[in-house]
């Protein structure tokens, strides 16, 4: 274990001698973050050989520096495009992309940057403090806790359908379903593949995604001349540093949700099999909850933006925890990072702390300097990236139709994708269209299999008995938690409602999704 | 005219079926040429797990070795799910039979699925596994702090109550062993598949299952395994030190079970080119002798190195003929219905 403030220093002070990889490697992460369907895991596997002849203290630093950055620079095409190229980033169109119709694609970019960044050191450090007791937190949570979670994701379904419950349940409901294709996790038996053995693994996650947010999204835009509402007020808000500097103001106004929703990224991310896509659904549900405009939410909201890239970048620190705490991946990443530090003679698990804590540490610093790099790499690029709004739908539909195929195929490489991104582009297109909540179906088909799996799971452990979901103390207190969340909330939208009747002005209360 | 050109006619068809005749020669003699330069091209794999895991490190080091004894690389695709059912389809429905498609899978847990879900394709009809290369024994493990210290006191408790055991997935020679057990004995097991290895160390080491059940050869610090289904020895003993064998505590006679990656081919195609088929086999059995292959398995830690040992084709088709014989004899108990 390291001890004193001294070699936490020493630490840090040669991480930074690793600058030379860890800048090109946070250029190309953001690339890659960037370009819808790829994601670190992809690149890293075809990078593995490179990887593999540098020394283990390097590869780390290169390794956790492109994961890091492409979770960033997954924020940009879900923020100007509606086009999120990982799980995780679904939450972040439901705000960023509306920020970006309304012009203010400037000040999101800052915000997802600024966020990302912070929730990223913060829970860095956090990491490099607490390392043992987060380990043995990873290993606190049980099924039945997770049931409870995904729960706690699940009810923001209901959240953002106040408009029009019945529809908004009706699409959530349809969501699920659309969850429950593929193999069961018990059996192995396949359900409602129809033969296709493309959907074995269940309905590919990236292409539904772009299908529903993106494609539909493109389908509308075909009827407007610009992706901002409009375009003159735009053009002046993407012009010089304003929006920038407004993003960096709102992320510092609300520092404490920014703390708070890249922790809950951090002990979600700790937990193996779980992640960015849970994450960032739960940290959003909490930061409406808390907020005193939930009725902003999804309306261009940066709070909710806030929420959503903070937890992602939490759960990358998050992931690293459980791999060398004790040799289990927390997501695909780790695991491709578990390969190097095999391949490389590290024994993964408690050990590594004391035999060799330089390496275990490092990882966390490389991450940190990688953080430090990325504030002076991105947020000045928020300016001139965000004059995307400004170019002419004509131009940018094509363009975003060309991007769903690229992003569809690239993560798996099966054509089958392309047609899955189409068929969920026209769901989604008659859900706008119709009034039915597009976020509803895709938490739905998010986390509907993590559901199912965390359940069924439960269940066959209490060999059947309901009373398992009751079992465990941390599930009972998140229990309890969540059912007074619900009453929060209907507190909240009753007193809401009747402010709004007996009120003045009523806010404008179209379903924004 | 008419004569003429009939005579013409004749003539050029005279040419040309000499042509045809002449380029089949040359065509055949090239083919024959190119047979022996078997192989011609990037061998393309299919493994039907994800990567990070196992099989993408054992893969790895194996073709590290490999490649320069058959003189072509190999590229791999991971295809993962459904027990590995996804993996297969892809092989046997996408990959031409030419003898540089590939697969590299787990025998016995793949023709535990073979014989449970009956996917598109017949065993051992289409397909050769031709070089085994690690032997993973299935047993009954716990955590460093659970209060089990044999395989007879989780027994013992589990003719009391149910025992909760987790397993990476149900179609799994492990699996099988715990029902063998349960049936020999009349212990009661709830086995609880957590859909992967890494899920299902968790749920052992944080207590929500009481033992796991499965393969021996992955390490887990603090984690003691206290049987193993072997007929004879346990092959691991070296790296995990003495377990005792199940069979011998017990009296029962549960046959020898553990998971072997193997490499496979379409068996219609090794049967058509015998003579590439054996360079084939030849080639990755001598890989075995390589001391870069033990180097690299052992600094990776990916499998014991005592548990790395050549099977041929015959010891691999038995293995999975037995399997499926095995899986088919405890199916109610692995499928839904």
């Amino acid at each position: 274990m390291l001890s004193g403030w001294e070699n936490y220093g020493t630490l840090f002070i040669a991480s930074f001698t690793h600058l030379w990889i860890i800048i090109p490697a946070v250029v190309l992460g953001i690339l890659v973050g960037a370009i819808p369907g790829f994601s670190a895991q992809n690149t890293l596997l075809i990078l593995l050989p490179l990887t593999l002849v540098m020394d283990i203290d390097t590869s780390m630093a290169f390794m956790v520096s492109v994961y890091c950055a492409s979770h960033m620079g997954a924020g940009i095409p879900a923020i100007l495009i509606n086009m999120p190229g990982t799980g995780g980033h679904a939450a972040t169109c439901l705000d960023g992309f509306a920020m970006t119709k309304q012009g203010r694609s400037q000040e999101a970019l800052a915000i997802s940057a600024f966020a990302s960044v912070v929730g990223g050191l913060f829970t860095t450090i956090l990491a490099i403090a607490f390392l043992p007791l987060l380990s043995r937190m990873g290993l606190y949570l049980h099924s039945v806790d997770m049931v409870v979670i995904m729960v706690f994701g699940l009810c923001l379904i209901a959240m953002i359908a106040t408009d029009d419950l019945v529809k908004g349940l009706i699409a959530g409901f349809f969501g699920l379903l659309m969850g429950v294709v593929g193999t069961d996790f018990i059996y192995g038996t396949p359900r409602a593949t129809f033969g296709f053995i493309e959907l074995y693994e269940g309905v590919p996650l990236v292409p539904a995604l772009i299908g529903l947010l993106a494609i539909s999204e493109a389908m509308v835009m075909f009827e407007r001349e610009s992706v901002a509402l409009s375009s003159q007020e735009a053009r002046q808000k993407v012009s010089g540093w304003t929006g920038t500097f407004e993003g960096i103001r709102q992320c510092i106004r609300q520092w404490w949700i920014l703390a708070w929703t890249s922790f809950i990224g951090l002990l979600i991310g700790i937990v193996p099999g779980a992640g960015a896509s849970i994450a960032s659904f739960v940290a959003y549900a909490q930061a409406r909850l808390f907020s005193s405009d939930p009725q902003s939410f999804g309306r261009g909201s940066p709070t909710g933006l806030i929420a959503a890239e903070s937890s992602n970048n939490g759960v990358t620190s998050g992931t690293l925890v459980p791999l060398l705490a004790i040799g289990v991946p927390g997501g695909t990443t780790a695991a491709v990072m578990a390969v190097v530090l095999q391949y490389n003679g590290v024994l993964l698990g408690p050990r590594l702390f004391t035999d060799r804590p330089e390496t275990a540490y490092g990882i966390f610093f490389s991450m940190l300097a990688a953080y430090i790099v990325m504030v002076f790499l991105v947020l000045p690029l928020a300016r001139y990236v965000g004059t995307i709004v400004l170019v002419p739908t004509r131009v940018l539909v094509p363009l975003i139709l060309s991007l769903t195929v690229v992003a569809s195929l690239a993560n798996r490489g099966y054509v089958f994708d392309i047609y899955v991104a189409l068929v969920f582009g026209v769901i989604g297109y008659i859900c706008r269209r119709t009034g039915y909540n597009v976020i509803a179906v895709l938490i739905g088909v998010l986390l509907g299999p993590l559901f199912e799996q965390y359940l069924l799971r439960s269940l066959r452990l209490g060999q059947g008995d309901l009373q398992i979901l009751f079992s465990s103390s941390i599930g009972n207190t998140l229990w309890g938690l969540l059912a007074l969340s619900l009453a929060l909330q209907w507190w909240k939208g009753r007193k809401m409602r009747r402010a709004l009747r007996d009120g003045p002005a009523a806010k404008e209360t179209i379903n924004p999704y | 005219m008419p004569d003429e050109a009939a005579f013409m006619n004749r003539r050029g068809f005279f040419k040309i079926a000499g042509s045809v005749v002449a380029a089949s020669a040359i065509g055949g003699a090239a083919g024959q040429v190119i047979a022996a330069n078997y192989p011609s091209r990037t061998f393309d794999v299919i493994v039907p797990t994800r990567e990070g895991g196992g099989a993408d490190g054992l893969s790895r080091a194996f073709i590290n070795s490999w490649k320069d004894k058959i003189g072509q690389d190999f590229e791999r695709q991971f295809s993962p799910g459904a027990a590995g059912q996804v993996g297969y389809e892809l092989y046997f429905k996408q990959r031409e039979m030419d003898g540089s498609n590939l697969l590299f899978g787990n025998v016995s847990a793949e023709m535990i699925m073979y014989a449970l879900q009956k996917p598109d394709f017949r065993f051992p009809e289409d397909i050769y596994y031709f070089c085994g290369i690690d032997t993973d024994p299935c047993g009954i493990w716990v955590s460093g702090e659970s209060p089990f210290t044999s395989v007879e006191e989780v027994v013992e408790t589990a003719m009391k109550r149910p025992v909760s055991i987790a397993v990476s997935r149900l179609p799994h020679p492990g699996t099988i062993g715990l029902l063998a057990l349960a049936e020999a004995t009349g212990a009661q097991f709830n086995i609880v598949p957590y859909g992967g290895g890494n899920p299902q160390v968790v749920a052992v080491l944080n207590g929500e299952a009481e033992c796991g059940g499965g393969g021996t050869a992955g390490y887990i610090e603090g984690a003691r395994i206290l049987g193993v289904f072997d007929r004879e020895e346990f092959v691991l003993a070296e790296t995990r030190g003495d377990v005792p064998l199940i069979n011998e505590v017990f009296g029962t006679d549960i046959p020898s079970l553990y998971s072997t990656r193997s490499w496979a081919v379409h068996r219609s195609w090794a049967d058509a080119n015998p003579d590439d088929y054996k360079v084939l086999q030849d080639t990755s059995a001598a890989v075995f002798d390589d001391p870069r292959f033990k180097e690299e398995i052992v600094q990776s830690g990916v499998t014991p190195w005592d548990g790395v040992r050549f099977r041929d084709q015959s010891t691999c088709m038995a293995l999975a003929q037995s399997m499926v014989e095995l899986a088919t004899k405890y199916g109610d108990q692995l499928t839904a219905g």
